[in-house]
């Protein structure tokens, strides 16, 4: 009964989790490295709009095609962010590149 | 004369209690699995509740645009000519691509519809000529032509019906500025911007073209 139970947790679970990977769309934000935090970073675009972006396990930064660690993301730093999400009030980081500085307008 | 404290532990739920609320959680999740999430997200109804609150089509997959309404041009092939029932279109633009990034842009072509292209970049772009067929979702594109280039000239024959054209990707951190003119029996283009935006674009009839009297 116990193992039943924690299945039909698990799979409540995976279900309900699962859902977040789908009905989403990619976006590209491209800009500076404002703040990081554990999980976050806010990046600033060109034009001075904010974005802030959730970072996971999955989240993969490279620096010149190498992997890089999270605290690279340093502020200041340029980076080119690939992210999923309903809306740029809701993007995941899917890949982070950091790369030379970009020219602000 | 000091406050009393009450030191004693919280009451301990009895395991039978535990055990309701346990039992409790998984019978609520297991309802919001199949009247919400199942629905929403796969498109999975058992209980039909999904189709009552609208929550099915949710699950359908994103078409990248919505097909044509009204006229399209399918080609009547007569041995060599190919016949269709309008005139081809045109269309010329430029697109600014700053550091990084990227846009794409396709027009709509039934199945077989041909198309000719011109397009230059100021330096060499990461570049995919790719197509979408008409209610397929947005990750199911065809290639037809990937790899960086700085041009190219062609003609094109819609192999399914759907949005063909163009993803330039500026790789690098200066400006990039794309030039692409096409003619062909399309009947509207789409515009793809790196930030998610996208807009459909109108495409010029014959009527526009100046027509020169030597």
């Amino acid at each position: 009964m116990q193992n039943m139970m924690m299945r039909v947790v698990a799979v409540s679970a995976l279900a309900l989790g699962a859902g977040h990977a789908f009905a989403h769309e990619d976006f590209r934000v491209i800009g500076i490295v404002m703040s990081h935090q554990d999980s976050s970073i806010e990046v600033q675009s060109r034009d001075g709009t904010m974005t802030s972006i959730r970072l996971d396990r999955q989240t993969l930064i490279t620096r010149d095609t190498k992997t890089v660690a999270a605290a690279q993301l340093e502020i200041g730093v340029s980076i080119v962010v690939d992210a999923y999400g309903d809306s740029t009030d809701d993007l995941l980081a899917l890949d982070i590149r950091i790369v030379p500085p970009i020219a602000t307008q | 004369m000091t406050e009393e404290t009450d030191l004693r532990a919280p009451p301990v739920p009895s395991p039978g209690g535990l055990a309701k609320a346990t039992i409790f959680s998984v019978v609520v999740a297991a309802i919001l699995l199949l009247t919400v999430v199942l629905p929403a997200e796969y498109g999975v109804d058992p209980l039909g509740v999904g189709g009552a609150l609208g929550l099915s089509t949710l699950s359908q997959p994103l078409a990248p645009v919505p097909p044509p309404q009204g006229d399209t041009l399918a080609p009547v092939q007569d041995g060599a000519v190919a016949l269709y029932p309008g005139e081809y279109r045109y269309d010329s633009r430029e697109f600014v691509l700053g550091p990084y990034e990227y846009l794409e842009y396709k027009y709509q072509l039934v199945e077989n519809a041909v198309m000719l292209f011109s397009w230059v970049a100021s330096s060499e772009v990461m570049h995919d000529f790719h197509g979408d067929r008409d209610g397929a979702p947005a990750n199911a594109a065809v290639s037809y032509d990937r790899q960086p280039r700085r041009q190219a000239d062609g003609s094109f024959t819609a192999p399914f019906s759907g949005i063909h054209g163009w993803f330039w990707e500026n790789p690098g951190g200066t400006t990039i500025t794309v030039r692409v003119t096409t003619a062909g029996f399309y009947t509207g283009a789409h515009e793809f911007h790196y930030d998610g935006t996208r807009q459909s674009r109108e495409v010029r009839g014959l009527g526009t073209i100046e027509t020169r009297r030597d």
